[in-house]
């Protein structure tokens, strides 16, 4: 998987491509990790073909992240991605744009 | 990285030498013409520089053929070798991570060469060594967590557990990757008529997500043995993670199944929804609910559905839909074809966790778990295996085949077949199934008796062999009807399963 980082004053976004699953979830940790304070943060999931538990246990830490220090958002999941989103509940807790 | 090497040759000092003879030669050869030229030798300067280079001449001659040979000599024994060595130990330094460019000074011989080159490896020797030592000890270490991790889990959650009776039957299996994620599952038997059912899945890997899931387990288990309800059982694991310091999410769908009604009771958060197999396939409809341990404002509804005879339910963990092929994820669509395709032969709930997890053979799955309840219809009754308990059972099969035009050949074909338990299996107790499912009658024979397969053995041998006078063996009257045999054996039973094509209007 890769991971690109975007940065817009105090705004980060990360954009993900590949599979995020044990394998990859833990480059994305450490993206996370040295993101460091940021008021808003949105993750680009557009070239992401698939999303394992694994990795939708670090969606939930971006958005515990950003908790109580900005926005957290989710931006154009493609379908199989956006199906387990979904399913899982995350949905109904984390904005997510398609 | 690769590296640029000088090869020095030995001629260099070879040269300085030839140099060094010849500054010589010229510096003797101006003092003995000075000297001659003083002694007065000859009548003139000219005699007196002729016989200095008589003197010096041959004498400077044989020393260069002396030091030309003494180069060739060095070249050959002493100068490539050295070059081959420093070569080597080049080539070797070119393995090694991480260390700075081979270089050489424009003055250094071969020896001074390969004494920096040797100098330089062994630093770089030193330092790999240390890296490899580093690294093991790492290794070691991860390997030691994932041990430990394996072992935890295991302690909590068993490879499989399966249990059946007359009116249901559960198989729970959890495998573990590698790297030991923390898929789990769970399935007890309240009482006669509650059977407890949970599937899970810690969102992370390795010894932490270990540990939360063999929490998450025991949490459930104390909730449900203490009564609480499905959702308030949620509520209070939701709890017990928010407030612990691992940060791990999980989701867990929970299930209680009543045999008796097939009423399914259940309640979800943030796990895939169950596959309902037999008769209409599909999703059961479930509430995606929140994730436990994700969000400190959680809340989660408890369904109810109830189960037809024939149908199946299986529950799964995203190890079974994310596992990769070649052709991508085994996917929620496959799910579906599996499990319609396991459930339709109805061999029972562990052949149908079996054939869920046996179709990913080719996939790359991280840890799964797969729970399967069976709820067979149909009727299903235990008897002794006592050649007087025959009766009851002809008027069993007598009353549910009713007005079946086969009835006669089956009759006598199960009665042989029990017949044949209690005399060759040498079991205590038989349990008979029957059941209609789709287009097929079933009847399954289960016996505790020695395990036996009557398929592999020739007829005369074969213990479920009909008797005299019956004309002919099970196989053949079954295959008259168009049916068909199966043997298999379960956690030391035999189960002898007869699938015939349901006749319309029967």
């Amino acid at each position: 998987m890769e991971i690109t980082k975007t940065m817009d004053g105090n705004a980060a976004m990360l954009s993900l491509s590949g599979v995020l699953d044990k394998y990859s979830a833990p480059a994305l940790s450490e993206a996370l990790d040295g993101l460091g304070e940021v008021g808003d943060l949105v993750l680009d999931l557009e070239r992401l073909e698939d999303i394992t538990t694994t990795g939708l246990g670090q969606i939930v830490k971006a958005d515990k992240m950003m908790r109580g220090k900005g926005t957290f958002t989710i931006i154009r999941a493609p379908f199989a991605v956006m199906d387990k989103l979904r399913m899982s509940g995350l949905t109904e807790r984390i904005t997510v744009l398609s | 990285m690769k590296k640029e090497r000088k090869n020095k040759s030995l001629f260099s000092p070879v040269v300085w030498l030839f140099a060094a003879l010849i500054f010589a030669t010229l510096v003797y050869a101006l003092v003995r013409f000075l000297i001659l030229s003083a002694e007065g030798s000859g009548n003139s300067m000219t005699d007196a520089l002729f016989s200095m280079l008589w003197e010096v001449v041959p004498a400077l001659g044989v020393l260069l053929v002396a030091a030309l040979g003494t180069a060739i000599i060095l070249q050959s024994r002493v100068s490539s070798p050295v070059k081959k060595l420093t070569g080597s130990v080049g080539k070797i330094a070119d393995g090694l991570p991480e260390k700075k460019p081979f270089e050489k000074t424009e003055a250094a011989g071969g020896l001074m060469l390969l004494s920096e080159a040797l100098a330089e490896e062994t630093g770089s020797l030193i330092t790999l060594f240390a890296t490899t030592r580093k690294k093991t000890e790492e290794d070691t270490e991860r390997r030691v967590r994932l041990q430990l991790a394996r072992e935890v889990f295991l302690s909590a959650v068993p490879e499989q557990v399966a249990f059946d009776a007359l009116t249901y039957g559960v198989c729970a299996r959890a495998r573990l990757s590698e790297t030991v994620g923390a898929d789990f599952c769970d399935a007890v038997l309240l009482d006669k008529n509650r059977i407890f059912l949970a599937v899970g899945d810690v969102w992370g890997e390795g010894l932490p997500a270990v540990l939360v899931a063999s929490r998450i387990k025991s949490e459930l288990r104390a909730n449900i043995f203490a009564g609480k309800n499905l959702a308030e059982t949620l509520v209070s694991v939701n709890a017990m993670l928010c407030g612990s310091q691992d940060g791990l999410p999980a989701s867990a769908f929970l299930a209680l199944f009543d045999p008796g009604t097939g009423e399914l009771r259940y309640a979800n958060a943030g796990h895939y929804a169950p596959v309902v197999a037999g008769g209409q396939l599909g999703f059961l409809r479930v509430k995606a609910g929140t994730p436990l341990g994700a969000f400190g404002e959680f809340s989660a509804e408890e369904m109810a559905f109830r189960l037809c005879p024939g149908q199946g339910l299986v529950l799964y963990t995203d190890g079974v839909v994310s596992a990769r092929g070649e052709k991508g994820a085994f996917g929620f669509d496959n799910l579906l074809k599996t499990a319609k395709l396991y459930c339709t032969n109805s061999l029972g709930a562990e052949y149908i966790a079996n054939g869920v997890i046996s179709a990913l053979d080719g996939y790359s799955a991280e840890d799964l778990a797969v729970v399967a309840l069976y709820y067979p219809n149909g009727i299903q009754r235990l008897f002794h295996a006592d050649l007087g308990e025959t009766a009851k059972l002809s008027a069993l099969l007598a009353e549910w085949l009713a007005s079946d035009p086969r009835r006669k050949k089956i009759l006598q074909v199960c009665n042989e077949i029990f017949v044949n338990i209690v005399k060759h299996a040498g079991a205590s107790s038989i349990q008979i199934s029957c059941q209609k499912e789709e287009n097929k009658l079933i009847l399954r024979f289960t016996d505790d008796g020695e395990p036996f397969d009557p398929l592999s053995v020739t007829e005369e041998r074969n213990p479920y062999e009909f008797g005299e006078g019956v004309g002919g063996s099970g196989m053949s009257i079954i295959r008259q009807i168009s049916g068909e045999i199966f043997y298999r054996t379960r956690e030391n039973l035999n189960v002898l399963t007869i699938r015939l094509p349901l006749i319309q209007g029967f």
